[in-house]
């Protein structure tokens, strides 16, 4: 019964993210013809290996695990809506805190797409799963992020769904039933952070990795970057979909923005210190990052671009400017974009250079793999479209299982 | 629009996969165990088209170790060894193919590492023991023997310097370690 | 315009009439031409991997006759790829023996011999070039990488003033690459090797991401390796041909060492820079070594603990 129910739910879902005027159906066509592209450069890959890519063994990750580490942060700064929707009340944020969970749910599936085509061998994925393949744990800190995404993907996708379809059938969510998961999910956000960061702070080989307050860090830029997303995601629903968003919600999130943003220009402030003033052999990455070295710079004027844009985001932020709504989300834009940069390419790049003996050699995406990245994020952006379309007219009340007929 | 697209797709039309070159047969030149010094022969002297070894000549008559003079037939021979500048600091004077050490004690040709280890006493317990010098075969006694080279295949005895040599091909950045061009 | 995402024709209902069925299903029909043509690349993927292959487990859960016949199928592989049929066997370590290897930094000359022979008994990839062993170029006087030269091209070596130091797998004691590898497809044998299982890594690259010895290479394109070259005498966690996509490294010729003899880069050494033997063999070269001559390792703040020496003796 229950099954059969919640069967008809999702099915009305599919049905419901079918139908749309001219413009959904542009934006959808739009993204779904990028996936394809994307799709289409993923085949290549498939055929000719990771060579099409700008990898090497010298660099031997690159823009898909910066993308991946970016879109953890992303999905971990679900808590910012939740923790003050949950922990302290905000009524405003309650009826808005389940955009941020289904964002997190994009988020999640975008990583994981991110890490499979980064992978040489995607047809052994069976060998990371737990119980049926032979999973590291708890040695390897990727196979504890393959547990924690995994388990915060199913926390999320169990509170949308839960609460969705007890929307659906007009009734209200049972407490009991959701609420748990909304408190474990916070701590869970930290944790998929905390360990996607553990993930290259264990390293000794890497020094510009292995570093303490690296963990710090990711949180901090997570919490900025999420939220400034978020800030924008809500302004297209509500202009899109006429769901009543308040500008209180998009203040309470600058005031968390203002916060962290301030946090991780601090923690960047001293491994910055760190490095330089301790000035060993170790500073090289950080000085072929801010300096370029050995006449190698490929990463110069994106670094001091990222931190030009952190640096006026936050000033923007703690300035009443801000108050304004575009002030709010160009500062939103620059922090989104800068901390791509800084925590994107940024990190993962210059821990490669030079290498463990040494070598300067640069790495830059190739054409190929830039295509499979936008594929990637154009199909998290149709998901997250997909599920708004299904979960917007179910919370204003305008769909429910009597009017579906099912 | 769409099968546009698809045309589009089949036809490959952006993109810029490489394939790999076909590896290139560079033979098995590298399997080869020959020593720094190569060949391992004695010197030899070069005249009117034909190669002579020193006892040719030298068992003829003898050399006369007081005169110390450089004959223009021993300019090819190289004489690099520290203190020794004289035959006779290993060689027998009247019989060139017996060695000679420093007591007057005469040594095999074939156990010429007796006489090296007279002077060079701890290369020669290293080399006893076998960690001095390039072994072949198997370090597991049990399954085979191993097969140390002598001093003087990879030292000449007359310059045991190694000479410098041409050194094997540099990695192909480029091209190895899995770069496509983009180092 | 604020209704792109709300539905408004519910009206219309689940039936769909005629009309609707012939405008959609060319839009249909479209789409998935679109789709087959965005994965036609993949025309080009050549062989396809077994349901044998796909499902093989892990080497240590492959019993007896799993591994008679995993070692058949790659026999075949091999035979039908490169024309040679290979003495293709599973190599297991000897009891009592670990191994060790120390280098003399006083004697190598930096030719690059052992490079390039350890390609050739390896079977690696000869494009992409995968090279198993580097040979630094140092300015006397510093011990500092950054400083080293790894493609020195020169009529001659050694040059003046510089020393040689060739890096290859420490085969650690505590190894990092182990440690991250979240499938366990690489592990420490008994002997001290630390090996792959080419059939079960999944190519994520951790391990080279942790290695501090740059001694992982990674398969990024099916490795390229012309039949005559072939060398047929393999093992399956070491020499047997790669497959794309997973990562491979120096494994101290298990297939000659573990059988007894010595491993390429050391019988080509042209200077005899090279000792190997078994450290638990008091009477051993490496033995000696280790109880005469001041050696040391590289990194060794890394707490890796390798089995891999450098010394210099005048």
């Amino acid at each position: 019964m229950w099954v059969k129910n919640y069967y008809g739910f999702v099915w009305s879902c599919l049905v419901a993210s079918f139908r749309g005027n001219a413009r959904y159906y542009a934006w959808m066509t739009l993204l779904t013809v990028i996936t394809l592209v994307g799709l289409n450069a993923y085949a290549k890959q498939l055929v000719y290996g990771l060579h099409v890519t700008g990898m090497s063994d010298h660099v031997s990750w690159g823009v898909y695990i910066a993308n991946f580490t970016y879109l953890v942060g992303i999905a971990a700064a679900a808590a910012m809506l939740v923790i003050p929707a949950y922990v302290y009340r905000d009524s405003d944020m309650r009826d808005v805190a389940i955009f941020g969970e289904l964002l997190a749910v994009a988020a999640i599936v975008m990583c994981l797409l991110f890490v499979v085509v980064d992978m040489g061998r995607p047809d052994r994925l069976w060998h990371v799963m737990p119980l049926i393949g032979r999973l590291n744990w708890p040695q390897s800190m990727l196979s504890w992020d393959v547990i924690v995404l995994g388990v915060y993907l199913l926390i999320n996708m169990h509170v949308c769904g839960y609460v969705l379809y007890s929307r659906y059938q007009g009734r209200e969510p049972s407490r009991w039933l959701y609420l748990p998961f909304i408190f474990v999910s916070i701590g869970w956000a930290i944790s998929i952070h905390t360990v996607t960061a553990f993930l290259y702070v264990g390293l000794g080989g890497r020094p510009f990795w292995n570093s303490a307050i690296l963990g710090p860090r990711f949180i901090a830029s997570a919490f900025a970057a999420g939220p400034a997303f978020i800030v924008l995601t809500f302004q297209l629903i509500r202009r899109f979909s006429g769901y009543k968003i308040s500008d209180s919600v998009l203040f309470t999130l600058r005031r968390i923005i203002q916060v962290t943003m301030l946090i991780n220009m601090f923690l960047l402030g001293c491994e910055v210190f760190k490095e330089f003033y301790t000035d060993s052999l170790h500073v090289a990455s950080a000085r072929y990052l801010y300096f370029g070295l050995h006449g190698h710079e490929g990463l110069v004027p994106w670094i001091w671009a990222a931190v030009a844009m952190n640096t006026v985001s936050t000033l923007l932020l703690v300035s009443h400017r801000s108050r304004q709504i575009v002030y709010l989300n160009l500062a939103c834009v620059l922090a989104i974009v800068g901390i791509w940069i800084e925590k994107g390419m940024g990190l993962i790049v210059p821990a490669f250079v030079p290498t463990p003996l040494g070598q300067v050699i640069e790495y830059t995406p190739s054409v190929n793999e830039t295509l499979v990245c936008v594929g990637i994020w154009a199909f998290g952006f149709l998901l997250y479209t997909l599920m708004l379309k299904s979960a917007v007219p179910i919370l204003t009340g305008e769909r429910t299982s009597d009017r579906n007929g099912v | 629009m769409l099968a546009l697209l698809a045309l589009c797709f089949v036809l490959d039309l952006w993109g810029e996969v490489e394939p790999v070159q076909p590896g290139q047969s560079k033979g098995r030149q590298y399997s080869a165990n020959e020593t720094v010094r190569d060949p391992l022969l004695a010197p030899r002297l070069e005249k009117i088209g034909f190669e002579y070894g020193c006892v040719e000549c030298h068992r003829n008559f003898s050399l006369d170790n007081k005169r110390r003079q450089r004959l223009a037939e021993h300019t090819s021979i190289e004489l690099d060894h520290g203190a020794n500048s004289r035959c006779d600091n290993c060689h027998l004077l009247d019989k060139l193919d017996v060695l000679v050490d420093y007591e007057g004690s005469h040594i095999a040709f074939e156990e010429s590492e007796k006489l090296c280890g007279k002077c060079h006493g701890p290369k020669y317990r290293d080399w006893k023991e076998g960690v001095h010098g390039r072994p072949n075969g198997y370090w597991l006694a049990s399954r085979g023997e191993s097969v140390k080279a002598t001093c003087v295949q990879c030292h000449s005895p007359h310059s045991p310097a190694f000479k410098p040599m041409t050194p094997a091909p540099a990695p192909d950045e480029r091209r190895g370690s899995g770069g496509n061009g983009h180092g | 315009m604020a209704d792109l995402i709300t539905t408004r024709q519910t009206a219309d209902g689940p039936d769909m009439n005629r009309r609707d069925f012939l405008k959609k299903t060319p839009v249909a029909v479209a789409w998935v031409a679109a789709l087959a043509g965005a994965l036609s690349p993949l025309r080009n993927l050549g062989d396809t991997i077994s349901a044998e292959e796909f499902l093989q487990s892990h080497y240590k859960e492959l019993s007896p006759d799993d591994m008679k016949r995993v070692l058949a199928r790659i026999t075949d592989e091999v035979e039908r790829e490169y024309r040679v049929r290979p003495h293709l066997r599973d190599v297991t370590p000897m009891d009592g023996v670990q191994f060790a290897m120390a280098l003399n930094l006083t004697r190598c000359i930096g030719c690059r011999k052992c490079v390039h022979a350890c390609v050739e008994e390896n079977n690696q990839s000869r494009s992409p070039e995968i090279q198993y062993i580097r040979v630094l170029e140092m300015p006397q006087g510093t011990m500092d990488m950054e400083r080293g030269n790894h493609d020195y091209d020169v009529e001659q070596v050694p040059r003046d003033g510089h020393f040689y130091m060739p890096v290859q797998c420490q085969q650690c004691e505590n190894p990092p690459c182990v440690k991250v590898c979240p499938v366990e497809a690489t592990w420490q044998e008994p002997d001290g090797i630390v090996a792959v299982d080419y059939n079960w890594c999944i190519g994520c690259r951790y391990c080279e991401a942790a290695c501090p010895y740059w001694a992982r290479r990674f398969n990024f394109s099916k490795p390229e390796l012309p039949a005559e070259d072939v060398n047929p005498d393999m093992a399956y966690l070491s020499n047997r041909p790669r497959p794309k996509g997973v990562v491979e490294k120096c494994t101290f010729c298990l297939q000659r060492t573990r059988e007894g003899r010595y491993p390429a880069c050391l019988e080509v050494c042209p200077t005899g820079s090279r000792v190997f033997g078994n450290v638990l063999d008091p009477d051993s070269s490496i033995s000696y070594i280790l109880k005469n001559k001041r050696v040391f390792v590289l990194k060794e703040e890394l707490g890796t603990r390798p089995r891999f020496y450098y010394f210099f003796d005048s």
